[in-house]
């Protein structure tokens, strides 16, 4: 008894793999026919499967024991449908534990064990197009800065990082057209900081004269003095 | 395992899906440079020349008779500042207090052009008279302004900054020499609020704005002048500068860009040598710098300025030519045979250019 019972489950296993030919397949249906305990171990290795694959599916194997059980007091009552259900369950080895579920009568629905709309290609269609959309909308919204910027000869350097802080949503950028033709070298402008890494300090001097005189500018009261209060370096 | 990467499929395309949408949007709203959320429908409204100089003026006015507290915002690509502002009037007196919150802490007190600022961690104390500062409504009054004649201005419509209802201005240049401006005013006094500095493209380089204003705080104006002269334990200094003018100096500047007029020109000392760790140098001389003298001429059209500031050509310091953007300030750096020369401003580029190559040594 011991040894059919191995030999049924080398069968069943062998049907789970798919590696029966006709013959035995054949053999194998006969067995689940009229061998409830095949059955039940046929259940249970897919059950066993889909808890290896899925570890959010173990929470259903407790409901999965009710489960069966109710399925087998009702096979109990219609003996001669249960081949027919078992034998769809084999033709689709790879059937989705829904599927399953929904071959054998009284089964109730997993939630979260898939979406409905699972086994129709165009979903997954759709899934795999939104994902690249969502990729490229990704990509773009990181280089359009870079790709915005003017291509001027020796357009200064920008550090963009300060600039989607920035609340007022600045988009600062500084073309230099017609430089001195002394082939002169643009200086990079340094990233936001309290300390300007490349600035000359003593251009920084300069810098705070030139703000110290703006006062003829007719923005200078209030708001080009308190710019320049706020802004100047007082390197002098 | 195919179904578990079919479910993490779906979460993944419904989280795929909403990113994918979101992520549309945001370029499209960053790419919207210089967004103003109006709070009514925009009137592209031209102003006339003689409304522009009535709502300057005004403008210039504003502070003169409003007192206010509030915090004051600067921001550009080279990064954000912000300062504490307390501005009191009393009479035909302006006296105001800007702490700085970002950076070096700086104290600077303004009485009408007295300008003294205190920087706490270097124990200095620089005491300056602006005499620029008053200078606008005289030009304007005189007609020297020429603001109407190279700007055109348009009532954009209306926005709520800090809290207060405010116009909006546009300046429009109008040639590519001068950068543009918007300007928010205070409805009820003009009081200027925000004020954007745009390309020639219109978009944003710089940003100066209220994030919190309170209108008719009670602040003293007494009680700024005392904190104003309480200097004990600072070591003064008075930057002496000659006035002068650039023709007198030796110098021929001929690529001023129309609309600006040459206002000013100063000899004054400047540090060559950089700043020591105690505190930068000022007209005393502070040990281990040396002093050098700078010719600055300031040019301006109302609105804008250029500084050229000229020295002696020092082949260890004057090293690279080259320009810098600063937000909306340009600079650029030029050798003139024996001379060096750095133009600064807020104008374009070409613009800035052509001030540094017109500066001729005169025969």
């Amino acid at each position: 008894m011991s040894s059919q019972s191995n030999n049924t489950h080398e069968c069943l296993s062998a049907l789970a793999d798919g590696a029966l030919d006709a013959a035995e397949f054949g053999a194998a249906m006969e067995l689940l026919a009229r061998d409830g305990q095949a059955l039940a171990t046929w259940r249970s290795y897919h059950v066993v499967g889909d808890v290896l694959r899925a570890t959010e599916l173990s929470v259903q194997a407790v409901d999965g024991g009710f489960a069966q059980r109710f399925r087998q007091r009702l096979q109990a009552e219609r003996p001669q449908a249960a081949g027919e259900r078992a034998q769809d369950a084999v033709t689709q080895p790879l059937a989705h534990p829904m599927r399953q579920a929904a071959g054998h009568p009284g089964a109730e629905p997993r939630p979260g064990r898939g979406s409905a709309n699972d086994p129709q290609f165009r979903w997954k269609l759709v899934a795999g197009l939104a994902s690249v959309t969502a990729l490229a909308a990704l990509s773009w919204s990181v280089l359009l800065p870079a790709v915005q910027q003017p291509a001027g000869p020796g357009a200064s350097q920008l550090a963009q990082a300060g600039a989607p802080a920035a609340s007022a949503g600045l988009v600062a950028v500084q073309g230099q057209g017609g430089l001195t033709p002394a082939g002169a070298q643009t200086v990079a402008v340094a990233g936001p900081g309290r300390q300007v890494m490349i600035r000359d300090p003593r251009l920084d001097q300069l810098l705070a004269a030139h703000k110290q005189f703006g006062g003829t500018s007719a923005l200078q009261m209030p708001a080009g003095f308190l710019r320049n209060a706020t802004f100047e370096e007082p390197s002098r | 395992m195919l179904k578990l990467a079919r479910m993490k499929t779906h979460a993944a395309a419904r989280l795929a899906g909403a990113l994918a949408v979101a992520l549309a949007v945001a370029p499209a709203a960053q790419a919207q440079q210089a967004s103003v959320r109006m709070s009514v429908t925009v009137t592209d409204t031209r102003l006339s020349e003689r409304s522009i100089s009535d709502w300057l003026m005004r403008m210039h006015d504003a502070s003169g008779h409003q007192p206010f507290i509030g915090t004051f915002v600067v921001s550009s690509a080279s990064g954000l500042s912000s300062a504490r502002i307390w501005h009191a009037c009393e009479g035909d007196q302006q006296v105001e207090r800007v702490q700085t919150l970002t950076g070096t802490p700086r104290s600077t007190f303004r009485r009408n052009e007295q300008v003294v600022t205190f920087l706490p961690e270097s124990r200095v104390v620089y005491k300056e008279r602006r005499t620029s500062l008053g200078m606008f409504p005289n030009l304007l009054s005189a007609g020297g302004s020429g603001i109407p004649q190279f700007y055109g201005a348009s009532l954009l419509g209306s926005d709520r900054i800090a809290g207060v209802e405010a116009d909006v201005v546009q300046l429009q240049p109008k040639d590519s020499l001068r950068l543009g401006y918007r300007i928010w005013t205070e409805k009820r006094t003009g009081l200027v609020v925000k004020m954007q500095t745009l390309d020639v493209t219109g978009q944003v380089l710089e940003q100066a704005a209220f994030s919190e204003l309170q209108l008719d705080a009670p602040v003293s104006a007494a009680k700024l002048m005392q904190m104003m002269a309480r200097t004990e334990g600072y070591r003064v200094e008075t930057p002496e500068m000659v006035q002068t003018d650039a023709a007198s100096e030796g110098w021929l500047v001929k690529g001023v860009a129309p609309g600006f007029k040459p206002i000013n020109c100063y000899r004054r000392p400047v540090a060559v040598a950089p700043a020591t760790p105690s505190g930068s140098a000022g007209a005393g001389g502070a040990a281990g710098t040396v002093m050098g003298n700078t010719l600055q001429c300031i040019f301006s059209d109302g609105l804008a300025s250029v500084s050229l500031f000229v020295e002696a050509y020092d082949p260890r310091r004057h090293v690279a030519e080259g320009a810098l953007s600063l937000g909306a300030t340009q600079t650029l750096t030029r050798r003139v045979s024996d001379w060096w020369v750095t133009a600064v401003g807020e104008v374009p580029m070409p613009t800035l250019v052509g001030f540094a190559q017109g500066l001729e040594r005169r025969k």
